[in-house]
């Protein structure tokens, strides 16, 4: 008996609105965030993540408003991530009303980042997003590598190694996403987050892939991961959260009903 | 109804608290200032951060003698680093002194388990408390934690929470109590403590 396992509804949200799309493309409209929030706190999600995808900072103060109203309706813990580069930005964040954020491309571009927010907000507050995608042959020994810019990007940097980097930086928790996998809805890719799993003691967050329920279950027992994040099953209203957490607790997962 | 004052100590966001009580329609007032405070009936104090960070706010402005005169004939509830400043001392960055007005002190969790001690656990309760009213035992709140309060006397421990090792996740002493777990973030049982706090008799 521990931490139960966590299911976590993520909002990717653009300008106001949330949206879905495949391999972070190709985007369609899901709704209000506020609303979309609301409606998953009654439905006992155990986390909120909401991604800001929005390129244009004029955006950001729309944002802040949201997240803000979120958190008025909102009893559960908030994660956002999306545009967050400085230490102001986190504390904007915290104070509108967010737990935690989401560190992505400026943890790329500048590790001791990361090192700077843990030590000034806490691990607990941190979490580092991760997109990856596999890049080793066919029967070749299986290697991830992070990517940047929508997953344009190659970075040349390992995921499995990046990911203890960061913990070691002061990470409280890797969000883990597969960009081969993101809007395929064939499930997670399992190797990467089983790498990264046995390779960090913090809390892994799969991502990216779910299409049904027994993939939430395969991210928990097989890639050992933490908490499972979905967007689109949610969204469009093939699955409740309630239902997820049933199929998960029959499997025998810890989970908090 | 009861006029609650979240105490502002500078430490940490309070908004989650107060937006908290907005939803159940209760009314509440964030202040640092003690003639306000002094007003009001029940007394809720919150706190993110560290001990030490905790107990050198209470320094400011005569603020700790003030607190401690107040919880003489106020219902206060410490929520996070506010339920472990009631302790006699804590002891993350060096030992400083709390409140007092739980004998015992506050350390670092001794688990095998990864610290912090972050996400949802299950709380077991002392029914009989008027703080867990309508809350089964083995509810789930959540946490964010890595140190935790060790009671002197057993009598003071109104929950504990099994994390590798068990813990205090409540405390009392009389009308004061503190909890571990944030109420604010543990959706419909941490609003329904929040409001058992407020409908207090």
């Amino acid at each position: 008996m521990s931490l139960a396992k966590r299911i976590i509804p993520c909002l990717d949200v653009d300008r106001g609105r949330v949206v879905k799309g495949v391999q972070f493309l190709d985007i369609r409209d899901a709704g209000d965030p506020v609303e979309i929030a609301k409606t998953y706190n009654q439905q006992g999600a155990d986390e909120i993540t909401f991604l800001d995808i929005t390129a244009s900072h004029e955006a950001r103060d729309t944002t802040l408003h949201t997240v803000e109203a979120i958190a008025a309706e909102v009893f559960i813990p908030l994660t956002v991530g999306g545009g967050i580069r400085t230490l102001e930005d986190i504390r904007r964040m915290l104070n509108a009303g967010a737990d935690k954020v989401s560190i992505n491309s400026a943890a790329v571009f500048k590790p001791e980042f990361v090192q700077e927010a843990a030590g000034k907000f806490g691990s607990q507050c941190i979490v580092v997003a991760i997109d990856c995608k596999q890049v080793s042959a066919a029967g070749e020994a299986a290697r991830w590598e992070i990517f940047t810019h929508g997953g344009r990007k190659p970075t040349g940097l390992d995921a499995v190694e990046w990911a203890v980097r960061m913990v070691n930086y002061g990470a409280g928790e890797i969000l883990l996403t597969s960009m081969d996998q993101d809007g395929m809805k064939q499930g997670f890719d399992l190797g990467v987050t089983r790498a990264i799993s046995d390779a960090v003691a913090v809390p892994v967050i799969a991502s990216g892939g779910v299409g049904n329920l027994q993939h939430l279950v395969d991210g928990v027992l097989l890639g050992g991961a933490d908490a499972v994040l979905a967007a689109s099953i949610f969204h469009f209203g093939e699955y409740s959260v309630p239902q997820a957490k049933h199929f998960m607790r029959s499997a025998g997962i810890e989970i908090r009903l | 109804m009861s006029r609650i004052g979240i105490i502002d100590l500078g430490i940490g966001n309070i908004n989650s608290v107060q937006k908290a009580l907005t939803a159940l329609r209760i009314d509440s007032i964030v202040s640092a200032d003690f003639s306000v405070l002094r007003t009001l009936d029940k007394l809720i104090l919150p706190g993110v951060g560290s001990f030490a960070a905790a107990s050198h706010a209470l320094d400011v402005d005569e603020r700790r003698p003030m607190l401690t005169e107040l919880m003489h004939d106020k219902p206060l509830l410490g929520i996070c680093v506010g339920m472990q400043l009631l302790a006699t001392t804590g002891l993350e960055h060096g030992a400083n002194p709390g409140l007092g007005v739980v004998p015992g002190s506050v350390d670092m969790l001794s688990t095998t388990q990864p610290l912090p001690h972050v996400g949802w656990n299950r709380v077991c309760v002392d029914q009989s408390s008027p703080l867990f009213a309508n809350i089964p035992d083995g509810s789930y709140f959540y946490f964010t934690h890595s140190y935790a309060f060790t009671v002197e006397q057993q009598q003071h421990r109104l929950a504990s929470t099994f994390y590798g090792v068990t813990f205090s996740s409540a405390v009392v002493n009389q009308r004061i109590y503190g909890v571990q777990f944030h109420p604010e973030k543990s959706q419909q049982f941490g609003l329904q403590l929040l409001r058992n706090f407020v409908e207090l008799g």
